[in-house]
């Protein structure tokens, strides 16, 4: 009776697996999408643990954000011009957004594909519900901007739901595209926004980080308000520690210190928060900043 | 070798092959070459001759009919992810002009990537005749004939049971090009993590999930450490003229450029270096310090003899 059950539950988890793979790969577009073209291989869909097989370096990160699957896929045509389409499955809409804004950083955001775009010269990506895809272009001919875009279109329309942004953006209403606003579920996001150490020393699970009027912002959320408290104590401990920082100085709920170029970080508790200012101007005072981010989050906790 | 091809060799030669391969100063005996040397200039395949000039030249390095084994991290895409091609060109040519016997690049590199050099022409003879593991291209699996399993490493502290390519120990010259970027796991990527190009992909997963803990970056720092006790470069050429600062290793990324060109024989020293590039301390690099704990190289930039050079 006990092994049936365990053999029942095996196939319903291979059979939701299976189906979850079908509707992946059902994104691709077909080869009536591209007339002249062929696809140089099957599409691969790796999983888990296997997305090192096809991410050479910088897989961590998409498993720190709640990595599923992805199916990549390559176009060919006669005049030897190369699709290559990467659709990445997350866990859910907010860590797709997460890998999105992480990794799109450098590039400016629009509305024109999914969710959220980054359009680079030979270059797309967007978001949209959990999934986050990438359409690159390599040629040795020409660069067909519009059969890109057709196709990030395509894929777009066949993601049905746009799924939801992360609660924490929610909270602050910072969905405007022109703010880039990184969700950041781990300590790796965090090292590419700003470093401050190989360890976790902020117990980070869930923050946004943004850079606005000459300071880099950062705000941690954590399930209560003790755990703040104990972030806050462990990264006092850690930067004190760090001989790349400087000057560490008690301050109002929280401390103070300088970074390896002179600049000013302030770190404050707040509620279950942490909200984190590096100043990247040494004229910028970070004072009126994190009144203002203190004020926001007491509005969002009801404290005020 | 057709007239071209000679005319080009023979101009080189006097460009570049003489004067480089002949230091002056080793005449006097005793010469302390530097621990560094870094080549500003927007012409990275003269800085190339001018950094591996002012370390002695590249017969301190490659002999008459030495075999040369080259590591280029050049699998990526976007600008600032890749060394330009023109060092990785100007390093073959000086060992083809100090007359390799063969030249091996140990992991794949494609067509494409010299293409990117406008030096790609009038180098193809070299590249023509290039040795090259074919079967080391992402991801790579093992196979006996490319392959050998080292069961352990002299000293290491995690790294046991890797698959490493076997020409790696056979060459008699290994040298390594790397670019001086950000990495998403270990922040710098540069001449320590680049050895990571001569394993398979299945060696290459333990550095990251083998502790057994998700995204554990002193794991992965250490193992890269332990990996370079394998063998250390003869000489490494680092590419810190344009790269990204973020969203590494693949990018696209925040671009500084500064066009340097760093070499050395000591790949804790140039990445130590690299920490500098993007405005860190070695002390920050977790892999810096586990190969510096294991005695290979030095990380303290004030203890070396440094040369820069602007061209």
């Amino acid at each position: 009776m006990r092994a049936a059950f365990s053999i029942m539950i095996f196939l319903i988890i291979l059979l939701t697996q299976i189906v979850a793979g079908q509707e992946i790969e059902k994104l691709i577009p077909t080869l009536s999408d591209l007339e002249g073209w062929k696809m140089t291989a099957e599409p691969k869909v790796y999983i888990g643990d296997n997305l090192f097989d096809l991410i050479d370096g910088g897989a961590d990160l998409y498993l720190e954000y709640g990595f599923d699957r992805v199916v990549t896929v390559h176009y060919a045509d006669p005049a030897l011009n190369n699709i290559q389409i990467e659709i990445y499955e997350m866990i859910d809409a907010p860590s797709a957004y997460g890998i999105f804004s992480i990794t799109q950083q450098a590039v400016e955001w629009s509305k024109q594909y999914g969710n959220l775009s980054a359009v680079k010269e030979e270059y797309i990506s967007f978001w949209k519900n959990k999934y986050y895809v990438i359409l690159s272009w390599s040629s040795r001919q020409h660069l067909d901007e519009p059969l890109l875009a057709k196709l990030a279109n395509m894929i777009a329309q066949k993601i049905a739901e746009k799924g939801t942004y992360p609660d924490l953006l929610l909270g602050f209403q910072v969905l405007d595209p022109g703010r880039k606003v990184i969700f950041l579920k781990g300590n790796l996001a965090l090292s590419n926004f700003y470093y401050f150490d190989y360890r976790d020393i902020f117990m980070l699970r869930e923050a946004l980080a943004c850079n606005l009027e000459g300071h880099n912002r950062i705000i941690v959320k954590y399930p209560d308000q003790s755990k703040a408290l104990e972030a806050l104590a462990g990264s006092k401990q850690s930067i004190t520690s760090n001989r790349r920082f400087t000057d560490v100085t008690m301050a109002f709920q929280g401390f103070s210190c300088k970074d390896n170029k002179g600049n000013l970080i302030l770190i404050r508790q707040i509620e279950n928060y942490l909200a984190i200012l590096v100043a990247l101007d040494n004229s910028i005072s970070l004072i009126p900043y994190m009144d203002d981010v203190t004020q926001k989050i007491e509005n969002i906790t009801g404290n005020r | 070798m057709d007239r071209r091809h000679f005319v080009y060799r023979s101009s080189g030669l006097i460009a570049g092959g003489l004067l480089l391969n002949f230091t002056p100063l080793r005449l006097f005996g005793n010469v302390e070459y530097p621990d560094l040397c870094i080549v500003k200039s927007s012409d990275y395949y003269k800085a190339t001759f001018r950094a591996v000039h002012e370390l002695g030249g590249i017969k301190r390095f490659v002999t008459s009919g030495s075999s040369i084994g080259f590591l280029i991290n050049s699998n990526f895409e976007e600008l600032g992810t890749y060394p330009q091609p023109d060092i990785a060109l100007a390093m073959l040519f000086l060992c083809w002009e100090a007359g390799a016997r063969e030249i091996v690049i140990l992991q794949s590199v494609s067509e494409n990537y010299w293409r990117r050099s406008k030096n790609f022409e009038k180098h193809h003879y070299i590249i023509d005749e290039l040795k090259q593991v074919d079967k080391n291209e992402h991801p790579a699996v093992f196979n006996e004939s490319d392959f050998v399993v080292l069961e352990t490493i002299n000293d290491a502290i995690h790294l046991k049971n890797i698959e490493i390519i076997r020409k790696v120990s056979e060459v008699d010259v290994f040298i390594s090009i790397p670019i001086l970027k950000h990495h998403t796991t270990s922040i710098l990527t540069g001449a320590l993590k680049n050895m990571m190009g001569l394993c398979t992909r299945k060696t290459n997963v333990t550095f990251h999930l083998g502790s057994g803990v998700r995204n554990d970056p002193g794991y992965l720092g250490q193992c890269i450490a332990d990996l370079n006790l394998v063998r250390k470069p003869d000489l490494v050429v680092a590419d810190a003229v344009e790269f990204i600062t973020g969203n590494g290793p693949d990018g696209p990324g925040p671009l500084k450029k500064l066009d340097l060109v760093v070499a050395g024989t000591d790949p804790v020293a140039i990445d130590a270096f690299g920490a500098k590039c993007l405005d860190m301390e070695p002390d920050d690099i977790i892999t810096i310090k586990r190969a510096y704990q294991l005695g290979i190289g030095e990380m303290d930039l004030s203890k070396l003899k440094i040369s820069e050079i602007q061209v």
